[in-house]
């Protein structure tokens, strides 16, 4: 933190790692970070091959149809955080991380641009935490046209106008989700990412992972392809022209506005480190099928 | 003996509890699913203090147990509570077993 109290973020512009190493440049990142070594960074970054992350504590087998993503060349690494199944498609999707220490990361109530603290302002838990960082996304797709809205834990979701259809005779909105967000803290450093769909091929999606009755037990559609959208697929008739680069330019203002950024790159010791990381932790099978 | 069940937790999160059993306790339980917990290695001690649950346990017992782990190991819940476990591994030890693959 500087000396007028506003933190300093340090952004690492888009770039495209494999799964492995861009798993170990979040671990490497957050343990610079702990030490003091590194300044909170929010960073962006696609997945080259395509690869299938899981949650911390989900099944490798019951979550992942493993010769699927094999025949595809599609990569299968666990993350550190909770939560779900997501499918990284290198041409479809952004993904973020945001790495700050607990102590410094910090608001007074409601999702604002400023999160340094000192005054009212005192560190966020872990769901006031999701709901701030997601709150920078859903700027950024504001100003592309897109009104989306944070769903407690960790879903950014777009209202969709239902077409007819059985049961749908109210007109009802049905809530699509178009980003997951995970979170873990350790050693006193937030580490939160996610992603932001830009186009879903959502039958590829689903052939990659075991989707299982019970996630959709108690919804009356028939299909869970209907329950996720893309920035292309919200956009088709309004703003079809926009492109992946328009996104990140439009996230990248999301993230960054009314903060104290310099935009900068991975330290010689933060790039040793997630090689080693990636080899010894990611890539190997002890991690990836520890459950 | 392997028993499995699967609960969707108010609020979409999935939990799955496999618990092995022999001479009526349960000797290893797994937890799983698209849950948070803080610290994350907290699961280990949430799985530990399943061993030796009684196949006829109550619920309420089997919650009391999750109850003081995460209590004593100051684990924070995210989407699911302690209820939600108790439940699943009380299904799972009342449904029929699973052939062990």
């Amino acid at each position: 933190m500087n000396t007028t109290g506003a933190l300093q973020w340090r952004v690492i512009p888009l770039e495209t790692h494999n799964a492995f190493m861009n798993m170990a440049l979040d671990e490497a990142c957050c343990d610079a970070i702990a030490r003091g070594a590194s300044l909170p960074t929010i960073r962006f970054y696609r997945w080259q091959p395509s690869a299938v992350s899981i949650g911390y504590f989900q099944s490798l087998e019951d979550e992942i149809a493993v010769d699927a993503c094999r025949a595809a060349g599609v990569d299968i690494v666990r993350r550190r955080t909770g939560g779900g199944a997501v499918y990284h498609d290198y041409e479809g999707e952004i993904t973020y991380s945001v790495m700050v220490p607990e102590r410094d990361f910090c608001g007074s109530g409601g999702a604002t641009g400023d999160s340094s603290c000192g005054g009212a302002a005192r560190p966020l838990g872990i769901t006031e935490s999701y709901h701030v960082i997601c709150g920078w996304i859903i700027d950024g797709l504001r100003t592309i046209g897109i009104e989306a809205e944070f769903k407690p834990i960790n879903d950014i979701v777009v209202p969709v106008a239902r077409v007819g259809g059985a049961g749908g005779a109210d007109g009802a909105a049905m809530m699509k989700k178009i980003s997951g967000n995970a979170q873990t803290r350790r050693n006193g450093v937030i580490l939160q990412h996610g992603t932001i769909l830009y186009t879903v091929d959502v039958r590829k999606m689903f052939s990659l992972l075991k989707v299982g009755k019970e996630k959709i037990a108690d919804k009356l559609i028939a299909s869970v392809e209907e329950r996720v959208t893309s920035v292309r697929d919200v956009l088709r008739d309004v703003r079809p022209e926009v492109t992946r680069e328009a996104l990140y330019e439009a996230l990248l203002g999301g993230f960054t506005r009314g903060k104290s950024v310099m935009f900068g790159a991975w330290s010689d010791d933060e790039l040793n480190s997630a090689r080693r990381l990636a080899a010894e932790r990611y890539e190997s099978e002890g991690w990836n099928k520890m459950r | 003996m392997r028993y499995i069940a699967t609960t969707k937790v108010a609020g979409g999160k999935l939990l799955r509890v496999k618990a092995d059993v022999d001479g009526g306790a349960v000797t290893r339980a797994e937890l799983t699913g698209d849950f948070f917990l803080h610290p994350e290695d907290g699961v280990d001690a949430l799985e530990r203090v399943l061993i030796g649950v009684d196949v006829g346990a109550a619920v309420e017992a089997i919650e009391e147990r999750l109850h003081d782990a995460a209590m004593r190991d100051g684990l924070t819940l995210v989407g699911f509570e302690v209820r939600d476990v108790a439940q699943t591994l009380y299904i799972a030890l009342h449904s029929d077993s699973v052939t062990s693959s």
